[in-house]
């Protein structure tokens, strides 16, 4: 299992927009401040320097804001920080430009508030609204501060005062469905990233735990395994007492039982560590042909006791040496070597042979056996799979051999392949990385 | 003279299959279960060969692996570390504090083991 860390890319588009949406808030309050400035420098010059200092501070407010509170999660503090600063903001803005339409556009800081807190999305809409109302009569009550009835007030009106009106409404309707939309965008990002938080930690945890496990596990599965295989050894090398022949035999097969169990458990054990990649591999140069001859010659005693020829064949001299992990080649050989002895009859040989090619390095095992059934191939790489029993005698095994020889090359970045022909043997390859010369 | 042999193993079984295998092979034996008297016996008594396990209760055995070579007596009797932990970092520490070799249990029998450590018995 793998952390998340990567944002999905409607997190990164929304991202984007809070980029594009920060820049032009900031041009847009500059542009503010230099217009009053502008406004004010007919009246008094320090005043407008003082506007463009308010600006820069509210600009730069506003950028810190985006850039480290936007996206966590909102406090009461942060919200009425916020709120202070724009309301200061639109007060000096309302008095350097000439006074305020109305002292209810303060109101407007109630759906800021309410968005910071993360109150949803319907509160700010309709703050948002009910204020507009309010000021849209307020503007028609001051246009015709004491209309008589209904048809005065209607005749009363200023065709610029309904257009400024209008206008007013307009731009406060989009503040409106503007907050609106940061409401629903707030709420979902923050959910979002508390729960990939709690997943993430979730994750970190089962993790720590599959590792403690992996390693109490091996260490308590094997202690038992040692002393019963140990004990059974003991046992029947009669160090115990003499045992008759009847006895030896009953224990050798016991013992037999032992050494299979443990060797169940040490695949496992060694799947559940390879597929963590807690077994890093250790890539070095290291003499192909040296290694394989030492394995065939330590597998002879077991080849030979079935009557099956152990042959490495002539590798020319020139073979460059192979990049990867020594000792985790040499599970795979072992076990390839081991799997083509098995299933390969009394009088049959294995035949393991090195040779170069285009800067890879292939290594063959090719057995007399019984091959595989063509439908079977493609089964053959899975955990605890096994070929079925054609030999009609015991070919004992945990399955897991080939999986795992599969897991250490993938984890070389190479892979494993079988060419088999029933009756005739099969021929299992991988490559290696050929190391550089010198 | 037999050869002298320490077992320190904290599984009575384990100690016991070992003690077995290392008297019928003509070895003198004595076996521990922890790691404090272990320290205790290797600074007052002579020993050819210590074979050393990791996960007991108490000092473990890289603990007693440092105590021992603090010691000037016991300092020189080589320590053959042999435990079912495998773990890199473990061997790797084991080797660093001066053990002389390091066998996974459930790899060898008894008489495997043995004959492995022998090249360590001068």
């Amino acid at each position: 299992m793998t952390a998340l860390t990567t944002p999905p890319i409607s997190e990164r588009i929304y991202r984007f927009g809070q980029f594009i949406e920060k820049t032009v808030f900031i041009v847009v309050i500059f542009g503010i401040g230099i217009l009053g400035s502008t406004y004010l420098l007919n009246i008094e010059v320090a005043n407008r320097d003082f506007l463009f200092l308010l600006s820069g501070i509210v600009a730069i407010y506003t950028l810190l804001y985006h850039q480290f509170v936007y996206s966590r999660q909102p406090t009461i503090s942060v919200a009425f920080i916020d709120a202070l600063v724009y309301a200061t903001f639109i007060s000096l803005l309302n008095h350097a430009t000439g006074g305020l339409q109305s002292p209810l556009f303060f109101l407007y800081l109630l759906p800021i508030i309410s968005v910071r807190l993360n109150l949803g999305s319907k509160l700010p809409l309709a703050i948002t609204l009910f204020i507009s109302i309010l000021i849209f009569l307020e503007l028609l009550l001051t246009v015709n501060p004491n209309p008589t009835s209904i048809n005065i007030f209607l005749a009363s009106f200023d065709p610029d005062a309904i257009y400024s009106s209008a206008t007013d409404i307009l731009s406060i309707l989009l503040v409106g469905l503007y907050i609106r939309s940061i409401s629903i965008e707030l709420s979902h990002e923050n959910e979002q990233l508390t729960q990939i938080g709690k997943l993430n930690e979730e994750l970190k945890r089962v993790d720590r735990g599959k590792d403690e496990f992996i390693q109490i596990a091996s260490h308590e599965i094997r202690t038992p395994l040692t002393a019963l295989r140990g004990g059974l050894a003991v046992l029947l090398a009669g160090n115990v007492g003499k045992l008759t022949r009847d006895q030896q035999d009953f224990v050798g097969k016991l013992s037999g039982a032992a050494d299979r169990l443990s060797a169940v458990a040490e695949d496992s054990l060694n799947i559940s560590a390879l597929e963590k990649h807690r077994l890093n591999l250790k890539i070095s140069p290291f003499d192909l042909p040296a290694l394989s001859a030492r394995i065939i010659s330590e597998m002879q005693t077991e080849a030979g006791s079935k009557k099956v020829k152990l042959v490495l064949t002539d590798h020319p001299h020139t073979l460059p040496k192979a990049l990867g992990d020594e000792a985790r080649i040499e599970t795979v050989i072992r076990n390839l070597v081991s799997n083509g002895v098995k299933f390969t009859p009394s009088g049959g040989s294995v035949t393991l042979s090195i040779r170069s090619s285009g800067g890879k390095i292939i290594t063959s095992v090719k057995d007399t056996g019984v091959g595989i059934p063509p439908e079977e191939v493609h089964n053959l790489f899975r955990k605890f799979y096994r070929v079925e029993n054609v030999m009609n005698e015991s070919t004992q095994g945990t399955g897991l051999g080939l999986y795992i020889v599969k897991l250490i090359m993938s984890l070389h970045g190479e892979t494993v392949g079988v060419e088999s022909e029933l009756g005739q043997g099969s021929t299992f390859s991988f490559t290696l990385k050929a190391a550089p010369h010198g | 003279m037999a050869k002298r042999i320490l077992v320190i193993e904290d599984d009575e079984l384990i100690a016991q299959i070992y003690d077995r295998q290392l008297r019928a092979e003509g070895y003198e034996a004595k076996v521990l279960h922890d790691g404090k008297s272990a320290v205790a016996t290797l600074t007052s008594e002579n020993f050819d060969l210590v074979l050393l396990d990791i996960m007991m209760p108490g000092m473990n055995g890289l603990d007693v692996l440092r105590e021992l070579k603090k010691n000037f007596k016991s300092a020189k009797v080589p320590v053959v570390m042999l435990s079912n932990l495998s773990e890199d970092s473990t061997i790797k520490e084991a080797l660093h504090l001066g053990a002389v070799g390091y066998l996974k249990k459930i790899d060898y029998l008894p008489a495997q083991a043995i004959s492995e450590v022998k090249k360590f018995l001068s």
